[in-house]
């Protein structure tokens, strides 16, 4: 089972259009299911979502293992504390729930969409020329 | 790290779907570079191919579309700033 999906369109500063590959799923939240937009960035080891969408899911963040958060800076005063937590995410074209191990963490954080939990079960295929990404399911994958 | 067999479902609501539909995907993705450009660095709440609600903080979104009775049936995006280069 396969699916394709076109890039995104973002603005760049001279009015130009940039895609980047993103994937919207169906996240399970205390009320009901929330979509949620996620950049697919095969070179994250996790995903990742801001505490904001935490909050909607009825979880305890003391639940969660906790992790440390670095970006461009080395400095430890840049560093941020994430909680990694399962998360029940629809994938509506293939019909199926996946639980993933989703990194929250406070501040502008990114949605990503990182190998862990996703990509064992999905063969991606990115064509920058074609501005678009293919989705191979991978039936059976425990 | 998490056992993440899938599991099949067969009841999602219609009106779900829809927002993550290739209609909607279609639509988002023929938005003008001055409206994307304006909504940069917020996050979006769209539904019936109209922005509804937008904020910089998702938390402040989501109070909005509680006020609104909308949080659970819109389509959220964070609309990246134009003047930054994304490397994640």
């Amino acid at each position: 089972m396969r699916f394709t999906k076109d890039w995104r369109a973002f603005a760049l500063p001279d009015g130009t259009i940039i895609r980047r590959p993103v994937l919207d799923v169906l996240v399970r939240g205390t009320d009901g299911l929330l979509t949620a937009n996620f950049l697919v960035d095969s070179g994250a080891d996790l995903s990742m979502a801001p505490y904001d969408l935490f909050r909607k899911l009825g979880r305890r963040w003391e639940d969660g293992q906790p992790i440390t958060l670095r970006g461009i800076s080395r400095r430890k005063v840049c560093a941020i504390e994430g909680r990694v937590h399962p998360v029940d995410f629809f994938v509506s074209e293939v019909g199926r729930w996946f639980t993933i191990p989703v990194c929250f963490a406070r501040g502008r954080v990114p949605f990503l969409l990182g190998q862990e939990g996703f990509f064992d079960h999905f063969i991606v295929t990115f064509d920058r020329v074609a501005r678009r990404t293919t989705f191979e399911f991978r039936e059976g994958v425990p | 790290m998490v056992n993440s067999k899938p599991t099949e479902v067969k009841a999602i609501s219609p009106e779900l779907l829809e927002l993550v539909s290739p209609e909607m995907d279609a639509w988002l993705n023929s938005l003008s570079p001055e409206v994307l450009t304006s909504y940069g660095g917020q996050y979006i709440a769209v539904r019936n191919k109209e922005i509804v609600a937008a904020d910089d903080s998702l938390g402040r979104l989501f109070k909005k579309l509680d006020r609104m009775g909308l949080t659970y049936r819109v389509r959220y995006l964070y609309i990246e700033e134009p003047d930054a280069w994304v490397i994640y």
